[in-house]
């Protein structure tokens, strides 16, 4: 839940800085970077866990099952909204 | 897709690094990616804020348009959570999953630092396949289920990776639609993972 306090503090001090549009490279060079680092923190915390390494087969197959169930959610629901406003 | 393998790169790096027992004592700390999430959620802020030409395009909405993004998100949300919960899992994680909406580096990082890193490694790969689905079956997707269906399984995807594709197969008429649900449900992931768990 913080985290959606920093979330909304940023989009407040991003819209005070809009045109400011030096910065906007660097900030999104330094999302780039921030996802990288936490992305190997999230492999180092994952490697050094024994229950992962042992059931990677069975957290992939959830994650297949997942995937599916969300693709085929989205597309049936946005499928009315096509018949209804989209298809001629 | 180069973007994607690099930023697979440094997952795969790190649990190399912490198979072979080689992680620096420091980084081992939890706070440090707790402070560095806070850091990444301020400035994924910060760009949505400072983004005038993306604000521009959800001025142009419309009640069709609007619905567009809309479905897709409550469909990706409620499919992954009944998805889940049929092979006896949580239906709020399997739903925290389905918010990710393709935009597998975000989701996954705020539900392992939040949440739970297991699951944080369900979401990445997830919805890295989703993009991988996405990018591979869009032609089959656009005969089968018509013109918006690549789009909805593009989810947050369709503004960028896999906007090229998305034209290509439903037209150039579809490119504005596939942009305004892109940017629609990118902006959603950070606001919706967090509400839902």
């Amino acid at each position: 839940m913080e985290t959606l306090i920093f979330l909304v503090g940023g989009i407040f001090l991003g819209f005070l800085l809009r045109k400011k549009n030096r910065l906007r490279e660097g900030v999104e060079k330094s999302i780039t970077v921030m996802i990288w680092v936490l992305l190997l923190f999230l492999g180092i915390a994952i490697g050094a866990n024994q229950q992962v390494v042992d059931n990677i087969h069975i957290i992939g197959g959830k994650a297949i099952v997942l995937t599916l169930g969300g693709v085929l959610g989205s597309i049936a629901c946005s499928y009315v909204v096509y018949l209804k406003y989209f298809k001629r | 897709m180069k973007g994607a393998l690099i930023t697979l790169l440094f997952f795969v790096f790190g649990c190399v690094l912490s198979l072979n027992e080689l992680t620096p004592e420091v980084l081992l700390e939890h706070d440090l990616s707790t402070y560095a999430l806070y850091g990444l959620m301020t400035l994924v802020g910060v760009s949505l804020g400072m983004d005038e030409a993306s604000i521009n395009i959800l001025k142009k909405a419309n009640l069709g348009l609007l619905l567009v993004p809309v479905s897709i998100g409550f469909g990706s949300i409620v499919g992954s959570g009944i998805a889940y919960w049929l092979i006896s899992e949580s239906f709020t994680e399997g739903m925290a999953v389905g918010a990710g909406f393709g935009y597998y580096s975000l989701s996954s990082i705020i539900i392992s630092n939040t949440y739970d890193s297991i699951l944080g490694v369900i979401a990445l790969l997830s919805n890295i396949s989703r993009e991988l689905l996405s990018l591979l079956l869009a032609p089959v997707l656009v005969k089968v289920f018509g013109k918006m269906s690549p789009i909805a399984s593009a989810g947050a995807t369709s503004m960028d990776t896999t906007l090229p594709v998305i034209t290509r197969f439903s037209g150039k008429e579809y490119a504005i639609v596939a942009l305004f649900s892109g940017i629609v449900l990118t902006i959603l992931v950070p606001l919706l993972i967090p509400l839902i768990l």
